[in-house]
C-alpha cells in the first residue's frame, strides 16, 4: 500500500510530492474503511431482510419471529420500562461478580503465584477447577444462597474468579527470570522485586483478563437467572420462551449483546489509555 | 602486573595498577549437574583485575567465559576456588558490582529516565535526587532526547546504552559485561565500543568484558584473557600495549599491533581445534 511518489532529478522526492502522496494514502485508507463499513451494513441488512421475508413462509412466525415483531416488542418493552428495570438487575449481578471475582482472583493469583511451593502443590487442583464447568455448581448455589440477587452475583463471581486467577497465577510464574536476576544484582530486596517486577507485570495480565472476564460474568448472571429468578434479562428470556413469545426472547438476546459489546469497548478504550501512557499500543499476552 | 601505555591510560581513565586487585579469582572451577552427568564449565581459572583495568575474556562458545562472569557477579558460587573483591572474600552478590548482559533487562513499563534511576531507587535515594543523577547519566550517553521514551520505542543500541547507564549510575567499583554488543550489527557495535571507551573516561571503573569478538577485545582492553577447551582453562593472559592515540577504533584495527595481537589470540583459541 505505497503511494506513487515522483522522484525529482536529484533523486529525492520533493516535499510537496511527499505531502501529496501521504494525502493520497490517507484517502485510500478512508475509502477502504468506508467500504468495510458498507459491507458490514450490507451483510446485516441482508440477514434482516432474509429473516423478515422467510418468516411465516419457510418457518412458522411463532417459531422464528421476525425483525418487525422484535422491533415492536422492543419499543413496547422500552416504553413501559420492562427492559430497563430488568437490564438494571442483570447489570447489578454482573458487576458484583465481575468486580468481586476480579479482586479475589487477582489477589489470590499474585499471592499463590509468588510461592513456587504453593503453586506446585495447588496446580492440579487449580487445573481441575479450571476445567470443570462451573455451571454445575448452580443448583448447589441455590441451596446455599437462595434465589435472590446474591446467588447470581456469586455465580458470576465464581466464573470470573477462575479466569482472572488463572491468567495472573500463570503470568506470575512466567515473569522474566532475567529481570529478577537483574534486580538481585542491583541489591533489590524480595519486596522490591515483588513491587518492581511482579505487581506491574500482574497489572498487565489483569487488563488482558478483564476482556474475558466481563462476558463470563454476564453469562454467570443470566444463567443464574435461568436457574431461578423473577427478574433480570435471563428471566425475561425464559419467561418469554415459556409463553412461546420468541420475539421477546430475541429482544432479551439483543439487549444482552448490546450490554456485552458496550462493556467490551469500554474495557478496550481503558486498555488503550493505559497502553498510551506507556507509549505502546499492541496488546499483551493472553492466557485463556 | 599492568604496564602503563598511552592508550591504556586514555581507555580506562588512569589510576592503573593499584596495589590491591579489585577482583581476584583464585583457582575457580565451576561444575554442575545436568541430565547427562557432571559438567565442568571452567576449571582452575585464576585471574586478577587491577583497579581501573579493562580486562576482556575471550574464547569460543562453551568455554565457560559467561560462567566465569556469573561467578564474578556473585550469581553462581564456584565449586572450588575463591572470589575476592578488594581484599575481601565474597560468596554472594556484592553491592559495588554492576552487571550488563546482552539481553536487555530494562523494565518495559518504565521510561528511559526511570529505568536508569532504578538502582538508585532500590538504594532509597529520593526521587528528585535520583532523577537528577539519572538524567546526567543519560546526557553523557547521548540519551537526553529520549528520557520519556519507553524501551520498546528504542533501537537495540539505544537500549544497551540505557542498560549501561543504569549500571554506571550506581557508581560500581567493578563493571561486568557479558557480550553486551553481541546482538548489534557491525557498525553499531563499533560505535558502541567507542561510546563505552568515552563513558568509562567520565566514569572510570574496573571492567571485565566477555566477548567472542577478538577485535573488540583488543581495541577495548588493557588485558585480554583467553579461555580454551571445554571445560575452559586459562590459555593466555596478554597485556595489550599500543602506541596508537586515536579514538577511531576502525583506525586501530588497521594497525600492525592490532593484527599481531589478533593472530596471537586466534592461534591460542584455534589451537584446541584438534581436540574437539
Amino acid at each position: 500500500m505505497t503511494a506513487e511518489i515522483t522522484v525529482t532529478e536529484s533523486g529525492e522526492p520533493s516535499a510537496a510530492d511527499a505531502q501529496a502522496a501521504l494525502r493520497q494514502l490517507g484517502r485510500r485508507n478512508m475509502r477502504r474503511r468506508a467500504y468495510i463499513w458498507l459491507w458490514r451494513a450490507a451483510i446485516l441488512a441482508a440477514v434482516l431482510v432474509t429473516w423478515q421475508l422467510t418468516s411465516g413462509h419457510l418457518f412458522p412466525a411463532f417459531i422464528m419471529s421476525s425483525p418487525s415483531q422484535v422491533w415492536d416488542k422492543a419499543t413496547n418493552w422500552l416504553g413501559n420500562g420492562y427492559i430497563l428495570s430488568n437490564t438494571g438487575v442483570t447489570l447489578e449481578e454482573t458487576f458484583i461478580g465481575f468486580l468481586g471475582g476480579t479482586f479475589i482472583g487477582a489477589t489470590a493469583g499474585v499471592a499463590i503465584g509468588l510461592s513456587r511451593f504453593a503453586s506446585d502443590v495447588l496446580s492440579p487442583f487449580v487445573n481441575a477447577l479450571y476445567a470443570v464447568p462451573k455451571i454445575m455448581l448452580g443448583p448447589l448455589f441455590v441451596v446455599w444462597f437462595g434465589i435472590d440477587l446474591t446467588m447470581k452475583g456469586l455465580l458470576a463471581g465464581l466464573f470470573v474468579v477462575f479466569i482472572v486467577f488463572y491468567n495472573i497465577w500463570s503470568g506470575v510464574q512466567e515473569v522474566d527470570k532475567d529481570l529478577v536476576e537483574m534486580f538481585r544484582v542491583m541489591g533489590g530486596s524480595r519486596w522490591a522485586i515483588i513491587r518492581g517486577i511482579y505487581l506491574p507485570s500482574a497489572l498487565s495480565w489483569l487488563f488482558n483478563s478483564l476482556r474475558l472476564a466481563f462476558p463470563v460474568a454476564l453469562i454467570g448472571a443470566t444463567v443464574g437467572e435461568f436457574i431461578a429468578s423473577s427478574e433480570g434479562l435471563g428471566y425475561v428470556a425464559t419467561n418469554a420462551a415459556t409463553q412461546a413469545d420468541t420475539a421477546g426472547v430475541f429482544v432479551a438476546v439483543v439487549v444482552v449483546t448490546i450490554v456485552a459489546v458496550t462493556m467490551d469497548q469500554l474495557i478496550v478504550q481503558i486498555q488503550r489509555l493505559v497502553n498510551n501512557r506507556y507509549g505502546r499500543n499492541e496488546g499483551g499476552r493472553l492466557v485463556i | 602486573m599492568t604496564q602503563t601505555a598511552e592508550w591504556q591510560r586514555k581507555k580506562s581513565g588512569g589510576d592503573v595498577a593499584a596495589p590491591e586487585p579489585v577482583l581476584d579469582l583464585r583457582s575457580v572451577s565451576v561444575r554442575y549437574l545436568t541430565g547427562s552427568g557432571l559438567n565442568t564449565a571452567c576449571s582452575d581459572v585464576s585471574a586478577k583485575v587491577g583497579s581501573g583495568e579493562f580486562v576482556s575474556i575471550v574464547g569460543r562458545s562453551g568455554c565457560g567465559k559467561s560462567t566465569l562472569l556469573h561467578v564474578a557477579a556473585g550469581l553462581i558460587r564456584p565449586s572450588a576456588g575463591t572470589v575476592t573483591y578488594l581484599g575481601q572474600e565474597w560468596t554472594g552478590l556484592h553491592p559495588d558490582v554492576g552487571y550488563v548482559t546482552q539481553k536487555d533487562t530494562l523494565l518495559p513499563w518504565r521510561n528511559v529516565l526511570d529505568n536508569i534511576a532504578l538502582p538508585l531507587q532500590l538504594k532509597g535515594v529520593r526521587k528528585s535526587e535520583r532523577r537528577a543523577t539519572a538524567s546526567d547519566m543519560a546526557a553523557s550517553l547521548g540519551l537526553s532526547d529520549y528520557l520519556r521514551h519507553f524501551p520498546h520505542q528504542l533501537s537495540g543500541g539505544m537500549r544497551q546504552r540505557v542498560q549501561l547507564g543504569r549500571t554506571l549510575v550506581m557508581r560500581p567499583k567493578l563493571l561486568l559485561m557479558d557480550e553486551p554488543f553481541g546482538a548489534l550489527d557491525a557498525y553499531l557495535r563499533l560505535r558502541m565500543q567507542e561510546l563505552l571507551l568515552s563513558i568509562l573516561r567520565d566514569y572510570p571503573v574496573s571492567t571485565v568484558f566477555v566477548t567472542h569478538d577478538l577485535g573488540e577485545a583488543i581495541t577495548l582492553s588493557d588485558r585480554v584473557i583467553a579461555l580454551t577447551g571445554s571445560p575452559g582453562r586459562l590459555a593466555l593472559d596478554v597485556t595489550i600495549e599500543t602506541s596508537s592515540e586515536t579514538d577511531d577504533l576502525m583506525a586501530v584495527r588497521g594497525t600492525a599491533e592490532f593484527s599481531e595481537y589478533q593472530s596471537k589470540l586466534w592461534d591460542t583459541i584455534s589451537a584446541t581445534d584438534g581436540k574437539k
